[in-house]
């Protein structure tokens, strides 16, 4: 029996940013380490609807058709030649790396006086910095569940630490000579970033 | 069997804490990602009980930038 899969979440907000938080916290959550059989179960256990529905639908059932075929112990691997890798992964997943160039640049200077005042701060024994790819999908989630910034400043948020770089990173990602299981993380999130800023846009 | 909604009751973040999250986080049966999928069958705003009590709506009430989210979902 797998253990229960968990999100928590903050105060009450709405059904629809309720779904946008919890797609966040899931990517952060496929996207900070190989996901264990609990994830893979609960991925399964989506309704992803009719087939003709929406592009999202195609990509959840894509995303399924991948967790059901994955194995954890080459997820592990896939994670590891992706992400870590001997020296470096095929991708180096930071926001400093897309925007400057090399790692622990401006970006995250400026994003940690933002996650300071939201009152935000690392849990005890983390040692990735906070503009890791899966730490920022975090962050974005507990904004809009918990932060009680207006979707105006959601949008400026979005903008400067995620829509960025995301796009070329899960670009990069779906095209990385490693990339299975992955490659449907990547199109869930190039996705649900066009969905974000058509959303956001229409907020300003 | 498929689940309509996925049921998370505990924390999953790996990174952050936050000052809300240290004052009570709630445990939430939510719109779920599968929320993102067919979400006019799911939690549209058109379906929202008229009657439903003012404090229990607190956290759900039919307004224009969800109508908006669901437009763009379904196109």
């Amino acid at each position: 029996m797998t253990e229960q899969v968990s999100l928590s979440v903050g105060p009450a907000i709405e059904a629809g940013d309720a779904a946008r938080a919890e797609l966040y916290v899931l990517l952060g959550t496929l996207l900070a380490g190989p996901p264990d059989e609990a994830i893979l179960e609960m991925l399964l256990e989506i309704d992803a609807g009719e087939s003709d529905a929406t592009p999202m639908t195609a990509i959840w059932q894509s995303l399924q058709t991948a967790a059901r075929e994955a194995d954890p112990e080459q997820l592990a691997e896939e994670y590891f030649k992706l992400f870590i890798g001997l020296g470096r992964g095929e991708l180096v997943p930071y926001a400093s790396f897309y925007i400057h160039g090399f790692l622990m640049e401006k970006v995250l200077a400026s994003l940690r006086n933002e996650l300071h005042q939201l009152g935000f701060e690392l849990q005890e024994g983390v040692s990735e910095p906070e503009d890791h790819v899966a730490a920022l999908c975090e962050t974005m989630g507990m904004i809009i569940s918990e932060s009680g910034l207006s979707l105006e400043e959601q949008s400026a948020f979005f903008q400067t630490y995620i829509a960025s770089w995301m796009g070329p990173f899960f670009a990069e990602l779906s095209d990385a000579e490693s990339a299975d299981f992955y490659r449907a993380v990547a199109r869930l999130g190039q996705q649900f970033l066009e969905i974000e800023s058509q959303y956001l846009s229409m907020q300003m | 069997m498929k689940k309509d909604k996925t049921h998370f009751t505990a924390d999953r973040r790996m990174f952050l804490k936050g000052a809300a999250v240290a004052g009570g986080a709630a445990a939430l049966t939510a719109a779920s990602a599968s929320g993102l999928v067919e979400p006019a069958a799911k939690v549209s705003p058109e379906a929202a009980p008229a009657t439903a009590d003012k404090t229990a709506s607190k956290g759900y009430h039919e307004t224009q930038h969800i109508k908006d989210y669901y437009r763009i979902l379904r196109s």
